[in-house]
């Protein structure tokens, strides 16, 4: 048997795997202490008073840039899979999960306005809020899937690019004021929410077209 | 505090143990769904709250509701081995 023998090789190796990072995590002391005093010293020109956020979108900007384009990415390739199916919805509606749905969506929407908003002072921002718009969308799209309303797929196209489009042309502005993604101060605050603000409503579409998309889509 | 901690490490593990371990993938996948959320809780525990949130949504939520999807549509037409 092939199979097994592989098998056996990849629980073999999963286990040495696992071994080597737990001997690194317990070799692991302290962060540098550099970093933190190097990162107290910045948040002032950050434009937001959270670490996590001025550290997501102001020093290492370029890395979430990245991963935006990466998440685009991979909704590209679930259009290019093809499913050539048509879905039919599992759920029936009924008047429990109707008025359970009315009363929740609105809440998910203002809580994840709440959590991207929130976002520049405590813990939150762009794509916590992306994610809970995006399990909103979900669960209307499962509960009632008749009365959902799709977008034309060229306003869809758009808003999936946006996000990606609006951080590339901020980079953009600030290289005639500096390097690329690099804000100081007064012009860092407005940057960082507007940001944020296009972020999630694109990320939003995003992952909520990774399961409407990939099980709805039909062939043209 | 040290002994949720112990509780959630050791229900991590055994956790994803089950879910590469288990035939049904049915089960495999409610074992997923509940390791996102204790995960979750770890990452409350350490102190960082977006990445429970995060993870609560994406983790928990959004695969969870891919996965259950394509093990229904799979058993629908008709591979029930899958």
């Amino acid at each position: 048997m092939r199979n097994k023998t592989f098998h056996s090789l990849l629980y073999f190796l999963a286990f040495w795997l696992f071994v080597g990072l737990s001997f690194i995590l317990t070799n692991i002391n302290t962060l540098d202490s550099s970093m933190h005093t190097k990162l107290f010293e910045a948040m002032p020109h950050s434009g937001v008073t959270h670490e996590v956020t001025a550290v997501l979108l102001n020093f290492r900007a370029l890395d979430t840039l990245l991963e935006v384009g990466v998440i685009l990415l991979s909704l590209i390739a679930i259009h290019a899979l093809e499913p050539n199916f048509r879905y039919t919805p599992l759920s029936f509606e009924n008047t429990i999960t109707n008025t359970f749905v009315a009363i929740l969506f609105p809440l998910i929407a203002l809580y994840a306005f709440y959590i991207l908003y929130s976002g520049s002072y405590q813990s939150g921002g762009a794509f916590s809020a992306s994610a809970l718009l995006a399990g909103g969308i979900i669960i209307l799209r499962l509960v009632k899937p008749r009365s959902f309303f799709v977008p034309k797929e060229l306003i869809l196209r758009f808003l999936y690019v946006s996000g990606l489009f609006y951080f590339v042309c901020v980079g953009m502005i600030s290289l005639f004021f500096g390097s690329f993604l690099e804000y100081r101060d007064y012009i860092a605050s407005f940057y960082i929410i507007s940001i944020e603000s296009v972020l999630m409503l694109s990320l939003g579409a995003i992952l909520s077209a990774y399961f409407i998309n990939a099980v709805q889509r039909v062939k043209p | 505090m040290l002994l949720i901690d112990t509780l959630l490490l050791v229900l991590l593990l055994w956790l994803g143990f089950k879910i590469t371990f288990t035939k049904d993938h049915f089960n495999a996948i409610i074992h997923f769904i509940v390791f996102g959320m204790i995960l979750a809780l770890a990452w409350v525990r350490l102190g960082a709250f977006d990445l429970a949130l995060a993870e609560i949504a994406l983790g928990a939520g959004i695969t969870g509701a891919l996965l259950l999807d394509t093990i229904t549509f799979l058993k629908k037409i008709g591979r029930e081995d899958a």
